[in-house]
């Protein structure tokens, strides 16, 4: 008897806490404003910064819901490479199977994080000068397996098929 | 204002529908509402189970063939003013399921949810952000409040 008192007391007080001084509200005020001012803006899906432009990502997206973008200004990443396109996702048509991602070069070959992702990107920053420039040794097996999916034209040519016959 | 849209800014019910996905989205929706963190309760946004009773339906997952005729009668169960948020990548286009291969469409699916029933508005992601769930459904309270 003594202790269901004492709960009923206990949970009296808490919840006139709650009534009155609104503790326990672990809501984000800041999240709240943002919320009610219609400042929440999607996440970015693309490092431009980083991005080598080698349209890999949108050769292997199986929903073609990546397009290459011309850049105003073409970057020269180091000598007889230079960038001149950069990806554009459009997150109604991707069905987030992360091929983008996992067979960016920059992930597949150098272990970096991808500079496209369809959830996040985050904070990509590689030295990408050093890294172009430092030997890589990658087995012949991978390779293969990348360059099947890169170059794997299959897709591309039953794509145009399709197209050409509407 | 009248007494109506007075009485339905105090109690704006979402109504959450599943129509075969992975529940990923149902328990980042859920999970808006109900959590001390996104808590859309404080907005006067609350979950419901009875189609009489709701203002919004979220619908989750790509539509399979099951599903088809259920989602139908559960929307025009719901009173007018009335609107359909897909939410998720399977709602808005198939996502994975309908899509397991870009070129070979799954037949289990007659979805996606703007084929079977209109939708006012689409969320992508894999799964929702719950921020982006909530900053929709306080963007779109104008529409119901303003129907009449």
């Amino acid at each position: 008897m003594k202790n269901v008192v004492r709960i009923v007391l206990e949970g009296t007080y808490s919840n006139i806490k709650r009534i009155i001084f609104a503790s326990d509200r672990v809501t984000d005020m800041n999240l709240r404003s943002k919320i009610l001012e219609g400042h929440i803006v999607p996440t970015d899906k693309v490092a431009e910064e980083p991005c080598i432009g080698c349209a890999g990502c949108k050769n292997v997206c199986p929903t073609s819901a990546i397009e290459m973008v011309k850049l105003e200004n073409p970057v020269e990443l180091m000598e007889g490479l230079i960038k001149e396109q950069k990806p554009v996702l459009d997150s109604l048509k991707c069905v987030h199977c992360y091929y983008c991602h996992d067979f960016c070069p920059l992930y597949a070959l150098f272990g970096e994080a991808g500079t496209i992702h369809p959830n996040d990107v985050g904070d990509v920053n590689p030295d990408i000068k050093k890294m172009l420039e430092k030997p890589v040794k990658i087995s012949d097996d991978k390779l293969a397996y990348i360059s099947k999916f890169l170059s794997d034209t299959a897709i591309l040519r039953k794509r145009e098929d399709k197209k050409n016959s509407k | 204002m009248s007494l109506k849209s007075y009485s339905r800014a105090r109690a704006v019910h979402v109504m959450l529908v599943y129509t075969g996905g992975c529940n990923g989205c149902d328990i980042e929706i859920v999970n808006c509402i109900f959590s001390p963190k996104y808590d859309a309760e404080q907005y006067k946004v609350f979950l419901t189970w009875n189609p009489r009773e709701a203002d919004v339906l979220v619908v989750t997952g790509p539509v399979t063939k099951h599903n088809e005729a259920p989602l139908k009668a559960i929307y025009e169960a719901i009173p007018e003013p009335k609107a359909v948020v897909a939410a998720g990548a399977c709602a808005t286009m198939g996502g994975v399921y309908k899509n397991i291969h870009g070129d070979i469409p799954s037949e289990e699916i007659a979805g996606p949810v703007d084929e079977i029933i209109p939708v006012a508005a689409k969320i992508p992601g894999c799964a929702v952000r719950p921020e982006d769930v909530i900053s929709g459904l306080v963007s779109a309270l104008p529409l119901l409040l303003n129907a009449d």
